[in-house]
């Protein structure tokens, strides 16, 4: 009954969690537009600030100081937060199933292999994106591998493999009459 | 499965119904039909017990092995 309240405690969790991470995402899709749209017509937009300093009764100041390792900057973003948003799915999903008292059924085993399976491809991603952003134009920050996802990722499929005996001796438990 | 039970010849020689047994042993029509039906993964020595008791037969009476 706790363990139920308490997973129910924690979908809400996750549920507000996946509202932040979609708008996180549309956030990150608008600014990639506009930083995209900044590097490429820069020229015409240093001109157009020229033009308003004209008007006395504007005060404008512009310095354009973005550059392509930004955009591959914010596509690493995009793809941690798309993670994170399919981690929370899966996450519910069996959250849900410990809410209906079900939580060794195959289903789980599939969401936690699913859960590891996205961990280790965000880090393939950030990888691959670490090195498309050292041969772009632009500075490099302090952008690492992050060993505390791998590790999740291998809790997850060991955890999946627990579910998938659990899963085994309940229907087991089930067809023993 | 290999190993089946036949409830179905006991009951008709004994002149029972699935529903009566389920009321003498204290086991449910649905895991009754389980058994029946071969979908059981394994079965309780108390429920063997129940049974062969209700049915006054011995448990290879009710159990048959057959090859796959």
């Amino acid at each position: 009954m706790k363990g139920k309240s308490l997973a129910k405690t924690l979908e809400i969790i996750l549920y507000i969690s996946r509202i932040i991470v979609i708008i996180a995402l549309i956030g990150i899709v608008i600014v990639a537009i506009g930083v995209s749209a900044l590097i490429i017509y820069e020229d015409q937009f240093l001109l157009w600030v020229e033009q308003m300093r004209e008007n006395p009764d504007v005060n404008i100041e512009a310095d354009i100081d973005v550059t392509w390792t930004d955009i591959v900057s914010l596509i690493a973003s995009f793809v941690g937060f798309y993670i994170a948003f399919k981690v929370i799915s899966r996450l519910r999903e069996i959250l849900n199933s410990i809410s209906r008292e079900k939580p060794f059924e195959a289903e789980n085993a599939t969401r936690l292999s699913r859960i590891a399976k996205y961990l280790v491809w965000g880090q393939i991603a950030s990888i691959i994106l670490l090195i498309i952003a050292a041969l772009v134009p632009g500075d490099l920050d302090d952008w690492n591998i992050n060993l505390t996802s791998l590790l999740a990722a291998g809790i997850a499929a060991v955890l999946a493999e627990v579910f998938r005996e659990g899963a085994r001796m309940r229907e087991e438990q089930e067809f023993t009459v | 499965m290999t190993i089946s039970v036949k409830l179905d010849r006991m009951l008709l020689e004994r002149g029972m119904t699935l529903t009566e047994l389920s009321e003498a042993v204290n086991v449910t029509i649905a895991n009754l039909s389980i058994l029946k039906t071969g979908k059981a993964k394994a079965m309780r020595f108390s429920t063997l017990e129940a049974i062969c008791k209700v049915l006054e037969c011995q448990p290879g009476d009710i159990l048959t092995f057959e090859e796959e």
